[in-house]
């Protein structure tokens, strides 16, 4: 596993309040593999991605478990190793792409200058490097962008320079954070198939976070769905999308319009999202679960294999529910 | 920002308990400080005639230029009246008139701001340049040739600083107000036809009015040293009044012989100064959103 | 039948010169009563200009936007007959509704363009109360402020808002764009439900193509500032016309993977 999250719990404390963030998350990420993170607000799946990157407020604690990176538990390294291990070995692409690029320095300049660093190259070789880089992620005419300024690019031209840039080092681990939820749909479909491409080509593994399952769908192999904080079911793309388990699973999907009939209302999910604040002890769901049982509210469920699963021989498909 | 910011996914949380403005004054040390010298100087002044035996304009030449003593705990002056007497009800009139004067100009100059800003136009065009005029004096020549042509007396230094103080607030107003009306709350409130005086005020000035009263607080700091500033040279608060500039500007002329005369009035000036701007850095702070740790 | 909004090659052109640039070009459609119509386009397709046009916060360069039979427009200024007959609920209720107003206040504030008696008739208490029961929120939420809800509560402000005046005309400016999933079934569920019981009639502006099929009657595509096309949704969805809207349904995310294009 080129990436391994265990048992992490993560808590934020502001004006005397704990807000449990994260619970008791354990995921994995394989070489060359797209995992979907996927969750509505508050699920943590952003939080998550902030304690791999060691990006963290100062109000944030890390409560419980590891991350292990090639082996290596990422939260003991000191500030330089992490610091290193984010620009050489772990690449990150967030939704809005001006907060990643630099508003006053030409776009091959800054290219350029992330290569000269990583690669250890002359200047000169680096800014070729760089140009190339951006015919790469299929920039038309690289050598004109790159003497431009981000505020001269659309949006969808200023996501794929990003993309170049966090390629560059090359990493081992793309990190991206709703890359294509700030863009039009028709770039939103351009902008994942570079990435999926780029990720085969050179066997980089990506972490995609999102809240559209259709995103998921198109890209990744397999998914983890996350509600207020905790890991409730995950699985290869394919199964979970056509036999989820989890209610909530079944009422994120239940809830889009996308196949719904015009003439039925939505299958909105009752009630209001979860309290972080004031989470329940008993499964976190239960409180908007039309299926649950007594027990739900009492115990708290685990991640587990489903028995009756296509992937049950691999136990790849997991879900925390008590409900079979 | 990104939604990869731990705030923003808890920010849809519904109130919290505890006064966010408060938690956040208790952990600025200066703030406090601030608030404490503020809260000293004002319950000083209120119970002046209860902490000292004194009268501030009685006049007893057998003491005067008395050094501090355990009757006079900042001594006298040139006529003999207690000076920390004086400074006690001198902050009345000090901090109440700085007050006054930052507090009006602020809200006139809030109104022709958002006037001026919401309209636009020829509107904005007339009232900018006025406030152009203004700003183009230095202040303290402008309050001085303002109150010199009214008269030497207290109301009209007020009213002078009054004049030289609306510029920043139009200009302060103007700016949030040409932000403000791209907001789409007030977008909103144009598409249901809400008529313009309506949008301003229950719209544009309230929502402009947390930079008005970090400056207001800055302000009044500035104001008080005004209003000793025209005190001192006269053209302020007349004698007998204890009011803290005219008496540094006495007590100034005796400094070498009598160093207490002139020393604790303008130490009692800096205090509260010092107070209302530390006030008004902590508000600003608060009230900032892009300060936020 | 009679349109309730019609439209005529209205255009708007914003600067002058070699700056001159086209944000809507010879747009035309009618809306009729009782039925919802979708805007879809994309970021810079012109439909929000549109938008702004038909609420009366930018005015055509030319062309007529009648309303009723009348033209809602006279040059540069608005004509607003019957205040409150036309409302709109915004994309984002996070910065439509303002944050140093209360619920209520928020809630009654359209009322503010009517004429008195009618003002204090629609803003009895009683029809208040009964209002914000029918979009789910509770009076004891009237005294708080925006910043105590969450996004679905808000954009439910926001809807009460706009029928507090009793409006025939409603224009849905990406009203769940910014809401999470699971949020936006309850509030679309929200709108199909009033609409039907209200007998509205609906501007939805989207850039959603699910959304849009799941709310709309007929639509219109924009791109670039021209209507591309326009149809019934059915016959759209099922038979694009035009390149454009092709690509626009192709590029749907879905759900099922073999029907993804990627993998086609």
């Amino acid at each position: 596993m080129l990436l391994t999250i265990k048992d992490l719990s993560v808590e934020f404390s502001s004006m005397q309040q704990t807000v449990k963030a994260l619970n008791h998350v354990s995921f994995s990420i394989d070489q060359g593999e797209i995992v979907g993170i996927v969750g509505e607000s508050g699920s943590g799946k952003s939080v998550t991605a902030l304690t791999i990157l060691g990006l963290l407020d100062n109000n944030a604690t890390i409560k419980n478990g590891e991350i292990l990176y090639k082996g290596r538990n990422v939260l003991q390294l000191h500030k330089k190793e992490q610091q290193s291990l984010r620009g050489k070995q772990i690449g990150m692409i967030f939704q809005e792409p001006m907060t990643a690029l630099h508003p006053t320095m030409r776009i091959g300049d800054q290219l350029a200058k992330v290569i000269h660093r990583h690669r250890e190259i002359a200047y000169k070789e680096a800014y070729r490097q760089a140009v190339l880089s951006l015919a790469e992620v299929k920039i038309n005419e690289p050598e004109l962008v790159a003497r431009k300024y981000p505020f001269e690019l659309s949006g969808g031209m200023r996501q794929r320079v990003v993309i170049a840039l966090a390629m560059s080092a090359p990493p081992d681990l793309l990190i991206a954070d709703e890359p294509t939820t700030a863009l039009d749909v028709t770039i939103q479909h351009e902008i994942l198939k570079l990435m999926k491409e780029l990720a085969e080509k050179r066997g980089t593994s990506i972490m995609l976070i999102t809240h559209d399952l259709g995103v998921v769908a198109e890209v990744c192999q397999r998914v983890v769905v996350m509600y207020a904080g905790e890991v409730v079911e995950t699985g290869t793309t394919d199964e979970v999308l056509a036999h989820p388990v989890h209610p909530y699973t079944r009422a994120l999907i239940g809830a889009l319009p996308d196949l719904a009939s015009p003439d039925q209302p939505l299958h909105a999910i009752p009630g209001e999202s979860p309290d972080l604040r004031n989470l329940p002890s008993g499964c976190v769901f239960a409180p908007r679960c039309d299926r649950a049982l007594p027990l739900c509210r009492e115990d708290h469920p685990v991640l587990e294999p489903v028995p009756g699963s296509r992937d049950a021989s691999t136990g790849t498909h997991q879900v925390a529910c008590w409900v079979r | 920002m990104s939604s990869l910011s731990a705030k923003a996914d808890t920010a849809a949380q519904p109130s919290r308990k505890v006064n966010p403005f408060w938690f956040r004054i208790r952990q600025s040390p200066l703030t406090l400080f601030g608030l404490f010298l503020l809260v000293m100087l004002l319950l000083l002044s209120v119970c002046a005639p209860l902490i000292s035996p004194h009268d501030p304009t009685k006049i007893n030449i057998p003491e005067r230029f008395s050094p501090p003593s355990a009757a006079h705990w900042f001594g006298t002056d040139e006529v003999g009246r207690d000076i920390f007497t004086r400074i006690l009800y001198g902050a009345r009139l000090s901090l109440g008139v700085g007050v006054a004067v930052v507090l009006s100009a602020g809200l006139v100059g809030t109104v022709i701001g958002a006037i001026s800003g919401y309209f636009g136009g020829r509107v904005d065009q007339i009232i900018m340049r006025m406030m152009d005029i203004v700003l183009a004096f230095p202040s303290l020549v402008l309050a001085m040739a303002v109150a010199a042509v009214l008269g030497p007396n207290l109301q009209n230094a007020m009213l002078a600083i009054a004049i030289i103080k609306i510029p920043v607030y139009v200009r302060l107003a103007r700016a949030e107000t040409l932000a403000l009306r791209e907001k789409l709350y007030v977008k909103a409130a144009v598409t249901f036809g809400i008529k313009p005086w309506r949008i301003i005020t229950r719209h544009i000035i309230p929502n402009a009015v947390s930079p008005v009263i970090i400056q207001v607080t800055l302000d009044i700091g500035d104001a008080i040293l005004l209003v000793a500033t025209l005190g001192f040279l006269g053209l302020g608060a007349q004698p007998p009044t204890p009011e803290w500039g005219a008496m540094i500007s006495i007590g100034w002329k005796y400094l070498l012989d009598y160093w207490w005369y002139p020393t604790f009035p303008g130490l009692a000036l800096f205090l509260a100064s010092c107070g209302f701007n530390l006030i008004g850095d902590g508000i600003r702070d608060i009230l900032d959103p892009k300060a936020n740790r | 039948m009679e349109a309730l909004l019609q439209l005529s090659g209205v255009s708007k052109q914003y600067g002058k010169g070699s700056q001159l640039f086209h944000a809507v070009s010879d747009a035309a459609f009618s809306i009729y009563p009782g039925e919802t119509f979708g805007l879809i386009g994309e970021s810079g397709s012109g439909k929000s200009t549109l938008g702004k046009m038909v609420t009366g916060l930018e005015y055509p360069t030319s062309g007529s936007l009648l309303y009723q039979g009348s033209p809602l427009w006279n040059g540069k200024k608005f004509n607003r007959r019957k205040p409150g007959e036309m409302q709109i609920v915004f994309q984002d209720p996070q910065s439509s509704l303002d944050p140093r107003m209360k619920v209520q206040d928020i809630i009654l504030e359209p009322l503010w363009a009517l004429p008195a008696d009618e003002r204090r008739q629609k803003g009895s208490t009683e029809r208040l109360h009964a209002l914000i029961a029918r979009v789910g929120l509770k009076p004891e939420h009237l005294p708080r402020y925006p910043h105590e809800f969450s996004g679905g509560q808000r954009q439910r402000i926001a809807i009460a808002r706009a029928l507090i005046t009793d409006p025939t005309f409603v224009i849905l400016d990406e009203p769940t764009s910014a809401l999470d999933v699971s949020v936006q079934a309850h509030v679309l569920n929200l709108l199909k439900e009033l609409k039907r019981e209200r007998g509205l009639t609906y501007l939805f502006i989207s850039h959603n193509m699910a959304v849009i099929r799941y709310m709309c009657d007929r639509m219109a595509v924009m791109q670039k500032g021209r209507i591309v096309e326009t149809g019934t949704v059915e016959d759209i969805f099922k038979h694009p016309q035009e390149a454009y809207t092709k690509t626009l349904l192709s590029s749907l995310p879905s759900l099922h993977k073999e029907n993804a294009s990627l993998h086609a």
